[in-house]
């Protein structure tokens, strides 16, 4: 349990080096845009221009580190999850399980809450709806991952033929998808930001998470298949 | 999502005359591990959607300081 530990920490800092990198290249521009933008917009309309508590460096360098932070607490997580459920993860090798989790992890995570809400850059969010968007984001990630975890019971759980089971599967989880996308309301926000704006900060957010989780798979995978000390080794199976 | 990886595994597994021994070895998770994915679950909240509901004046430090990362994340913000 601790080797697994520690893997799944040193996995979570390369993931969050790996966002970090991906957030000071690809997210660097359209955040720095849309806060021209914001303040553009305040300028002219006379409202009260918040002063920041931290200059666009700091904020860059502070992003980072919450982003190595977050990928740390992301990595412990993901280690424990991959201890638990593992051995039932029909893989061959660690390295095949740890993709396999970090697949559906980051379906699960990021991606099915992203389609519902997708990840706006600064200037796009209204202060007075954003704990209402924050209980939404709650909602829909808390949602997501119950459904996967209830669509991995099923699976466990049913005696069907593999095709039967693989179609039941499928369509159990985009059953629930479909009520979770139709039930929760939609972002209470009108974005008035330009489309290309948004969307290149949101093609670079999606990008990072997804260079995060990826790396944060294979790291821990790699890390497993190494050869243990006695009572820890990761199984019998040769490395991948 | 579809767990198609099983169907496609299963054949192998047949063929395979040892049985094929578990990818990861089944370790019993202790409560301690799970008090520690507690403990990074809380970090990340901090990290992510502190708003000013749990800390109120040191939130708005916080929440500035990681701001940059917490768009990046996706999470919601003013």
């Amino acid at each position: 349990m601790r080797r697994i530990l520690g893997i799944g920490c040193l996995a979570g800092l390369a993931a969050g080096v790996a966002a970090a990198l991906f957030a000071a290249t690809a997210g660097r521009g359209p955040i720095r845009d849309a806060i021209a933008l914001e303040d553009s917009v305040s300028h002219a309309t006379g409202g009260a221009h918040h002063e920041d508590l931290f200059s666009r460096g700091v904020q860059e360098i502070g992003g980072a580190i919450g982003l190595i932070v977050f990928g740390l607490a992301l990595g412990v997580i993901f280690a424990v999850v991959l201890a638990a459920v593992g051995p039932r993860l029909v893989a061959s090798t660690p390295l095949t399980a740890s993709i396999r989790l970090g697949f559906f992890g980051f379906v699960a995570v990021v991606l099915v809450p992203f389609l519902k809400y997708p990840a706006n850059p600064p200037a796009v969010g209204d202060p007075d709806t954003v704990n209402e968007r924050t209980v939404l984001y709650f909602a829909v990630l808390g949602l997501s991952i119950l459904l996967t975890w209830a669509v991995w019971r099923f699976h466990r759980g049913v005696s069907l033929s593999p095709v039967a089971k693989a179609w039941a599967t499928a369509a159990l989880y985009g059953a629930g998808l479909l009520v979770i996308f139709l039930a929760l309301p939609g972002n209470p926000d009108a974005i008035d930001a330009p489309t290309d704006l948004v969307w290149r900060f949101r093609l670079a957010s999606l990008g990072g998470l997804a260079a995060a989780w990826a790396t944060l798979a294979l790291v821990t995978g790699t890390l497993l298949s190494r050869p243990g000390r006695a009572g820890e080794s990761s199984g019998t199976q040769a490395p991948a | 999502m579809a767990r198609r990886g099983v169907c496609h595994t299963a054949p192998m597994e047949s063929h395979a005359l040892p049985i094929p021994a578990p990818a990861l070895p089944d370790v019993d998770v202790p409560v301690w591990a799970w008090a520690l994915v507690a403990l990074a679950a809380v970090v990340s909240y901090f990290v992510m959607l502190e708003n000013g509901v749990v800390l109120s004046q040191a939130a708005e430090t916080l929440h500035e300081f990681f701001h940059d990362g917490r768009h990046f994340l996706g999470v919601p913000c003013h």
